[in-house]
C-alpha cells in the first residue's frame, strides 16, 4: 500500500489504519510501526491521525443511566408474549400462532406508526403463488423501500413500485415502478436487477441511478450515479438478446442520463447537470504548464467522462491551473478559456473543438 | 470471543429464551440510545423506536436469519424506524451528495498548531465542533469511532453508497480540522491578549 499521497483525514478514515487505532494487536502494530519507519516524513500526520480518532472516539462517548435503561425495558416487557411456546421447526401447525403474531405485530404497528400513510399492500400474481408486494408513497417526503436482496429504494411522494416479496428461484430481480425513485442496488451477478417504467426497461448488476417515470409525462429519464446501467424499450428486453444483437437502447456510464420520448420511441443520451467525482478522494487536479489533452485525460478520469478532442489542434496548448470542488462545467468553462476552444455536451460526450494555441 | 457470545445469546433468543431476549435488551441498548440521539433530537421518539424495535424483534423471532452481526442488524433497523417515523430525508438528501460539502485543501501547517490543541482539552473543543457538522457527517462519526463500524458497515446503515459515506466521513474530518485549528487559533489569540498589554 502507498502512502505517500495520504494526508491526516486519509489515514483517519482508513479501515485498517482505524482498526489498529481502535484495537491494535501483534500484526497491526508492526504494520504501521513499518509504515511510520519506511516513510519518516508521515510520522507526524500518522500521529496525529491517530490522536484525532482517539479524541473522537471520546468526544461520542455516552452512557444512558440505570434508571432509563430500566424504565425502557419494562414497556418493553409489557408488550411482549411470555407464554407462546416457540418450535425450532416451523410448520402448518403453528400458521395460527404465526397469524396471531403478525395481527399483533400489525395492531402495534399500527399504534405506533398512526401517523404514518404509506400504503403496502400484497398482492398476487396470476398463476403464481409469489407474493408481489406493493408500496405507494401519499406521505409529502421520500419513502425508504427495502428489497429483500439489501438493494435500497428511496420513493419519492406519490410514487409506487411494486417487488416481489423475495427473489428466491427468480432469475432476475424485477421490479415495477410509476413516478420517482432513486435505487441503491446490491450488486448480484446471477440475478441482474430490473426496473420497469412505463415503456422501458432499466437493466442493472449493482450500482444506483434514478428513475423518472411520471404516468403523465411523455418523457422517462434515467440518470446513473455509479456503475453501467442498460436501458431498453420493453419490446427490446422481451426478445432472447444474444451477445451480437444490437437493441434499440442505449448504456449508461456514471454521471450520464438518457431520456426516452414515447412519442417516437427515442432515447437521448446527455450528462447530468451536474457530474460527481467518481472517486471522491481523487483531488490530484493541479497543472502546472501542462498539455491541455493531459488536462482533459486527468477531467475523464475523476468523472468518468469522455471528452472528445482534436489531438493534433490541442498539441500546442498548455496551461497552468489548480482545480478544487468546483462542478465540472465549471472546469471546463476555466480550461477552454484559457486554451480558447469551445465544448459541446454531445451523446453523454464532451466534444472540445478550438483553432488551437 | 465477544461476537460468539452475541452470537449464542441471539440464537438463544430465536428459540424464545426471555433471559437471552433481556442480555441482548441490555447488552445493546446503550450503544442504540447513543447512535438514536444522532438521528433525533427528540428523546421520546429514539425511545418509542428502540422500544418498537424490540417488540418487534421478538415477535418475528424464529423468522429472524442468523446474522452476522446483531450489533449492525440492530443499528440498521432502529435507523430506519427512526427516518421513517420522522421522514426525516427528503428526496434531495438522498439523491445528491452535493451538501457532503467538501472543504477546499488547505495547505497543512500541522506541527504548531497540534501542540497547542494537545494543552487544551480538545476533547471538548471536539464535540463543540463536531454539533457544527451537517447531520449526515455527525451520524458518520458516530457509526465510524465511536461504534467501530467498517466503513462499508457504515454505508449500509446509512444506506447510502459506500464512495459517499466516506466522502462524508472524509468531509467531516476536513472541516473539524479548520473548525478546531479556527477555535484553538482564536483561544490561543485571547489567552495571549493580556501579554500584549504588558
Amino acid at each position: 500500500m502507498d502512502y505517500s499521497g495520504f494526508d491526516a483525514e486519509d489515514f483517519a478514515s482508513d479501515d485498517k489504519f482505524i482498526k489498529w487505532v481502535l484495537s491494535p494487536d501483534e500484526s497491526s502494530e508492526q504494520y504501521w510501526k513499518t509504515v511510520q519507519e519506511n516513510h519518516p516524513r508521515l510520522r507526524f500526520r500518522i500521529q496525529h491521525a491517530r490522536s484525532l480518532v482517539l479524541r473522537l472516539k471520546k468526544a461520542e462517548e455516552s452512557y444512558p443511566s440505570k434508571a432509563r435503561i430500566e424504565t425502557l425495558w419494562k414497556k418493553i416487557d409489557e408488550h411482549v408474549q411470555p407464554q407462546i411456546k416457540r418450535e425450532k421447526k416451523s410448520g402448518f401447525p403453528y400458521t395460527g400462532i404465526a397469524a396471531a403474531l403478525l395481527l399483533l405485530a400489525c395492531a402495534l404497528y399500527g399504534v405506533f406508526y398512526s401517523t404514518r400513510s404509506y400504503e403496502s399492500t400484497v398482492v398476487s400474481v396470476e398463476g403464481n403463488s409469489r407474493e408481489l408486494v406493493e408500496e405507494v408513497n401519499s406521505t409529502a417526503s421520500v419513502l425508504k423501500v427495502h428489497l429483500q436482496d439489501g438493494s435500497v429504494v428511496y420513493l419519492a411522494p406519490d410514487s409506487r413500485i411494486s417487488y416481489p416479496r423475495d427473489f428466491l428461484g427468480l432469475d432476475t430481480r424485477q421490479v415495477t415502478l410509476t413516478g420517482e425513485a432513486f435505487f441503491e442496488v446490491a450488486k448480484n451477478m446471477q440475478k441482474p436487477f430490473q426496473v420497469k417504467a412505463g415503456e422501458i426497461t432499466t437493466k442493472v448488476i449493482g450500482t444506483s441511478f434514478r428513475i423518472k417515470a411520471w404516468k403523465n409525462d411523455k418523457k422517462i429519464t434515467v440518470s446513473v450515479a455509479e456503475g453501467k446501467v442498460s436501458v431498453f424499450s420493453n419490446a427490446e428486453s422481451q426478445k432472447k438478446t444474444t451477445a451480437l444483437h444490437e437493441v434499440n437502447g442505449v448504456v449508461l456510464t456514471p454521471n450520464q442520463m438518457v431520456v426516452y420520448e414515447s412519442e417516437d420511441a427515442s432515447f437521448t443520451r446527455s450528462l447530468v447537470e451536474k457530474p460527481e467525482k467518481i472517486n471522491p478522494f481523487d483531488n490530484k487536479l493541479h497543472f502546472d504548464n501542462t498539455p491541455a489533452s493531459e488536462v482533459f485525460r486527468s477531467l475523464e478520469k475523476v468523472y468518468g467522462v469522455t471528452i472528445d478532442y482534436n489531438d493534433e489542434l490541442l498539441q500546442d496548448c498548455f496551461l497552468t491551473v489548480s482545480f478544487g470542488d468546483e462542478p465540472l462545467f465549471e472546469k471546463m468553462d476555466v480550461v477552454c478559456r484559457t486554451i480558447g476552444a469551445n465544448y459541446q455536451l454531445i451523446d453523454g460526450t464532451i466534444l472540445v473543438s478550438g483553432n488551437g494555441c | 470471543m465477544k461476537h460468539h457470545a452475541e452470537h449464542l445469546l441471539w440464537e438463544r433468543f430465536k428459540q424464545g429464551d426471555r433471559d437471552a431476549f433481556r442480555s441482548l435488551y441490555e447488552l445493546f441498548v446503550p450503544a442504540l440510545l447513543n447512535y438514536g440521539a444522532k438521528l433525533s433530537s427528540d428523546a421520546n421518539v429514539v425511545e418509542d423506536c428502540i422500544q418498537d424495535l424490540f417488540i418487534e424483534l421478538w415477535s418475528s423471532g424464529q423468522k429472524l436469519s442468523s446474522t452476522t452481526s446483531v450489533k449492525f442488524y440492530l443499528f440498521k433497523a432502529l435507523r430506519n424506524k427512526i427516518t421513517r417515523t420522522q421522514n426525516v430525508r427528503s428526496l434531495s438528501s438522498a439523491m445528491t451528495t452535493d451538501e457532503l460539502e467538501l472543504y477546499e485543501r488547505i495547505p497543512s501547517e500541522e506541527d504548531n498548531i497540534i501542540n497547542m490543541e494537545t494543552h487544551l482539552s480538545s476533547v471538548e473543543i471536539l464535540q463543540e465542533q463536531i454539533k457544527l457538522l451537517p447531520e449526515r457527517q455527525r451520524e458518520a462519526i458516530n457509526l465510524r469511532y465511536y461504534h467501530n463500524f467498517s466503513n462499508e458497515e457504515m454505508a449500509e446503515i446509512m444506506g447510502i453508497n459506500y464512495h459517499s459515506a466516506c466522502k462524508s466521513l472524509y468531509a467531516a474530518l476536513k472541516s473539524l480540522k479548520l473548525n478546531v485549528k479556527v477555535a484553538v487559533v482564536s483561544l490561543a489569540f485571547i489567552i495571549s491578549l493580556p501579554a500584549l498589554f504588558l
